[in-house]
């Protein structure tokens, strides 16, 4: 299910990017956003991630995460210099100071720090598979227990869905009569409807939740029938990269890390 | 070989040669299950892989991974094989089953048939003593079910076939046969495939090929009939005209998308009529449109108001329809039967001792428990019923019955559309089964790939 | 000779634990995501998670509703494009979940199937968890204004997610008796 968000599978060399050395690199631009440097300098950052993506991912799909947090951004740019109004007034209504300078680079250091994030994290998930981002969990040492939990949640994510469709069908069939209301079903935004909708939404929410929890014991069996349980150590049909492949990915993950810390330390 | 009508206890007993029951369920368990020198019951289940292999019968409860070559696999990381003897089984069981070419793919696009197979390919990595087979041999066709009796003639793995149906190509397999009714398991003497052996079956209500299944009705219970072949205008309650839909997305191993097209069908008061087809020939997306789950892309459906034959759109279709979903947990949320069963009738404003009247009589017709039963701790084939007797008591002009009767016995599904037919109502059931659609119906449709044949 | 009522034993078998766990992260992550109410106003959306996150809470105790709150929130912020947001996700609502189960484990001498006021101090509890946490979190991401315009949204989410999870909880016990002794 993740991979709706991906670019075309194993597209760009992004993709066949280690995981491990994209999460380094991940956490590397995190902590760098966060950093007290000057926001010109954030925005030099910003501008290569932009590029990255661009290059490998292509300009539709670059726009694609920022199109999505469009209306936050605004909404920081609007909201911030309210509560900043100290320092160099840029805008005074009779004498009141309504947004300052300082408020307002601010709202560009959040604005340039929200969108590095977004695009940071963007382009590890979308570039990188679910079983492999699972796999590189386990090799953060990560416990088996807590990969099978993820592993086996995505996958039962359709399933329920698929269940929710079918009993939400079901309830409105049988509660269809004439002059009453049909069950749960899509919009109709009206205020006051919120809690009666909720209401309404019980009954297919009571059937869904017996029918999933009674999988429960099942799925339970079918995990003990292959195996799950054992006391022997577990071993893995699939692995990351090993040898030079892994060791290209980890130099080309630690020198990027470098090079961006040697440009704080110089540029400040 | 065990057979076993469905709702009797196999997949219990199957749980049970496992290691799985009680452990799983709780409750009581008295003797001994004796594997060789194994017993199950004093064992773990994941200790006895390499010993016991069981096929679950739905292929979704027991898949668990994204890959078809990840679900064979799983079962060798949990024994801790090397990475390369892995490698060389799965390869090995994939090819054996024909699976190579979806090795990459998820098993969620795979038909019922290949998630079948799949699962045989997982049981012949791992390749126990003993294995297990839940109605695995249904849905595959005779070339793959006589591949997998040849696998499993190997003497060193002894099977255990469990199935609601006869199939002819056991007669050369089978070594033993037992019968199982309402958790008793008994041998089998007569020989399989005599004639002495064939109307044990019948007389045991199970299905045999070729023959007929439904037994005669007992007088007390005689239908209700009308004539057969009036089709004026007069009679006729719903009716679908140049009807065409079309889904959105195509499945995955087809290059267009699924299209169902219908003249011309209808239906008329006191009738039955029975759609049957092959899995994916468009039954279920037929009856979804004809109780407006659906919407068609062209065409009309009309149903009787008030005297005359008018278009109905979506919302009238949902009033005027009962649809009996093949899953009858779908709809059940209520604590009590009789609460399942009121809840329709409260919304129709009926005092209280009229609503206690109706349900008690859903609850005789239907073989129901007693009011107080929790409907989601009753048998598979009594929360079928309560189902039926849920609809029964909304009373919709035209009633739908999908699949109804897997997971029913024949008797109980005969009965249940004896019940449904009725002078001013229509009743529609889609079915697999040619022969009970001959049996019960007034007409037979049936449908190859979203077309009347 | 097998004489033996067993039940509670699968209880801490991994392969339950597992399983209960992924059952319930998945439908958390679907309600989240997939099953939205919308706004009228601003034309964003509330969902139902915290709904399941409170029932699991209330129903299988604060392991399981930390996994299935932090981890199934977590995925549907990845599934969504609003990956950024799934650390912060897995950390507020775990940690709603884990508070939340705390609390509504005490023990309470009712009948399972009735209403626990346990279950509204556990609520209250979990909101000011989960709206604290995303609070925070937000001051750091978008500053103290846009947090602040987010903070009703969340408080009324959770507000949904506790009138949602009261009755459900109630109607799945006694639809499904048997649920109780599912909890570890």
């Amino acid at each position: 299910m993740i991979a709706q968000v991906f670019a075309k599978r194993g597209a760009s060399a992004l993709h066949h990017y280690d995981p491990r050395a994209k999460a380094v690199n991940l956490l590397t631009f995190l902590v760098l956003f966060f950093l007290p440097i000057r926001v010109w300098h954030l925005g030099v950052y910003l501008s290569v991630l932009i590029m990255v993506s661009g290059i490998f991912l292509g300009l539709r799909n670059t726009l694609r995460p920022i199109r999505l947090i469009l209306p936050i951004l605004i909404l920081v740019v609007l909201l911030t210099p309210p509560f900043h109004r100290e320092g160099d007034p840029l805008l005074t209504v009779r004498g009141l100071t309504l947004v300052s300078v300082s408020g307002l680079l601010l709202a560009l250091r959040l604005i340039v720090r929200f969108t590095g994030i977004t695009l940071v994290f963007y382009l590890f998930i979308g570039t990188t598979d679910p079983d492999e981002l699972i796999l590189a969990f386990r090799w953060f040492r990560a416990p088996y227990a807590v990969s099978l939990v993820l592993s086996l949640a995505l996958g039962y994510i359709p399933t329920i869905r698929a269940l929710y469709d079918q009993v939400r069908d079901a309830h409105r069939l049988r509660l269809a009569a004439e002059g009453q209301a049909a069950a749960v079903s899509a919009a109709r935004p009206r205020a006051g409807g919120l809690f009666k909708r909720l209401r309404e939404a019980v009954p297919v929410l009571t059937s869904v939740l017996i029918l999933s929890v009674r999988r429960i014991p099942t799925l339970a069996m079918a995990l003990e029938c292959r195996g799950v349980g054992r006391k022997n150590p577990r071993t893995s049909y699939h692995t990351l990269k090993t040898g030079t492949a892994f060791l290209l990915d980890g130099a080309i993950a630690l020198s990027t890390a470098a090079a961006l810390i040697t440009s704080v330390v110089l540029f400040p | 070989m065990l057979l076993a009508r469905p709702d009797q206890g196999k997949t219990t007993l199957c749980r049970v040669l496992a290691g799985l029951i009680p452990r799983f369920s709780g409750g009581e368990i008295k003797g001994e299950v004796c594997l060789g020198p194994i017993r199950p019951l004093d064992r773990e289940p994941y200790e006895l892989i390499d010993q016991v292999g069981l096929v679950f019968q739905h292929p979704g409860e027991q898949l668990l991974t994204s890959r078809c070559d990840s679900e064979v696999a799983f079962p060798l990381e949990s024994m801790g094989l090397a990475r390369s003897e892995i490698q060389q089984r799965v390869t090995r069981s994939l090819r054996s089953m024909d699976l190579e070419r979806y090795r990459y793919q998820s098993p969620k696009v795979l038909s019922g048939g290949e998630r079948k197979k799949l699962l045989i390919a997982c049981l012949l990595a791992v390749d126990p003593h003993l294995w297990l087979l839940d109605e695995t041999l249904e849905e595959l066709d005779r070339g793959t079910k006589r591949q997998l009796l040849e696998l499993l003639k190997d003497r060193r793995r002894s099977t255990l076939i469990l199935s609601a149906k006869w199939h002819d190509i056991f007669r050369e397999y089978a070594d033993l046969v037992y019968l199982m009714e309402e958790g008793q398991v008994r041998p089998v003497r007569e020989k399989p495939g005599t004639r002495d052996f064939h109307r044990l079956l019948l007389n045991r209500g199970f299905v045999l090929p070729g023959e007929g299944s439904v037994p005669d009705q007992p007088p007390s219970l005689a239908r209700a009939h009308t004539t057969r072949g009036s089709k004026t205008d007069a009679g006729i309650l719903l009716e679908v005209r140049d009807l065409f839909f079309r889904y959105e997305q195509g499945r995955a191993e087809t290059a267009s998308p699924f299209t169902l097209s219908i003249d011309r069908l209808h239906i008329a008061a006191g009738k039955v009529l029975a759609i049957i087809g092959d899995n994916g020939s468009g039954k279920s997306t037929l009856g979804r449109l004809l109780c407006g789950l659906l919407a068609p892309g062209e065409g009309e459906i009309r149903i009787r108001r008030e005297g005359v034959l008018q278009r109905a759109e979506a919302q009238d279709l949902n009033r005027f329809t009962g649809y009996l979903f093949q899953d009858p947990d779908l709809q059940i949320f209520l604590p009590t039967v009789f609460e399942e069963l009121a809840l329709g009738l409260r919304h129709l404003n009926l005092p209280a001792p009229e609503i206690n009247r109706r349900v008690q009589e859903a609850v005789a017709l239907f073989g129901l428990p007693a009011g107080d039963a929790p409907p989601s701790l009753m048998s598979y084939g009594t929360r079928k019923q309560l189902q039926a007797g849920v609809y029964y008591l909304l009373e919709r002009p035209l009633m739908i019955i999908d699949e109804g009767d897997s997971g029913l016995s024949t008797d109980d599904f005969s009965q249940m559309v004896r019940i449904f037919r009725d002078r001013e109502r229509a009743l529609i059931f889609i079915t697999h089964d040619h022969r009970l659609a001959g049996a019960l119906a007034d007409e037979v449709l049936e449908l190859k790939a979203g077309r009347f044949a | 000779m097998n004489d033996k009522r067993t039940n509670a034993k699968i209880l801490g078998s991994p392969a339950f634990r597992i399983s209960s766990l992924a059952i319930l992260t998945a439908l958390t992550a679907v309600f989240t995501y997939m099953v939205r109410i919308p706004i009228a106003r601003t034309g964003g959306y509330l969902n139902l998670g915290d709904v399941i996150i409170y029932f699991t809470a209330f129903t299988f105790g604060p392991v399981s509703a930390l996994v299935a709150g932090g981890l199934g929130t977590a995925i549907t912020d990845l599934i969504s494009g609003y990956s950024q947001w799934a650390p912060i996700s897995l950390l507020a609502h775990g940690l709603q979940g884990l508070v939340a189960g705390l609390i509504a484990s005490i023990a309470w001498r009712g009948k399972p199937s009735t209403f626990n006021p346990f279950w509204v101090v556990a609520a209250v509890a979990g909101t000011v968890v989960m709206a604290g946490g995303y609070l925070v979190a937000q001051i750091l991401m978008l500053g103290v204004g846009a947090a602040l315009f987010e903070l009703p949204w969340n408080l009324l989410q959770n507000l949904i997610g506790v009138a949602g999870a009261i009755p459900l909880t109630i109607a799945v016990r006694q639809a499904y008796p048997p649920v109780t002794k599912l909890r570890w």
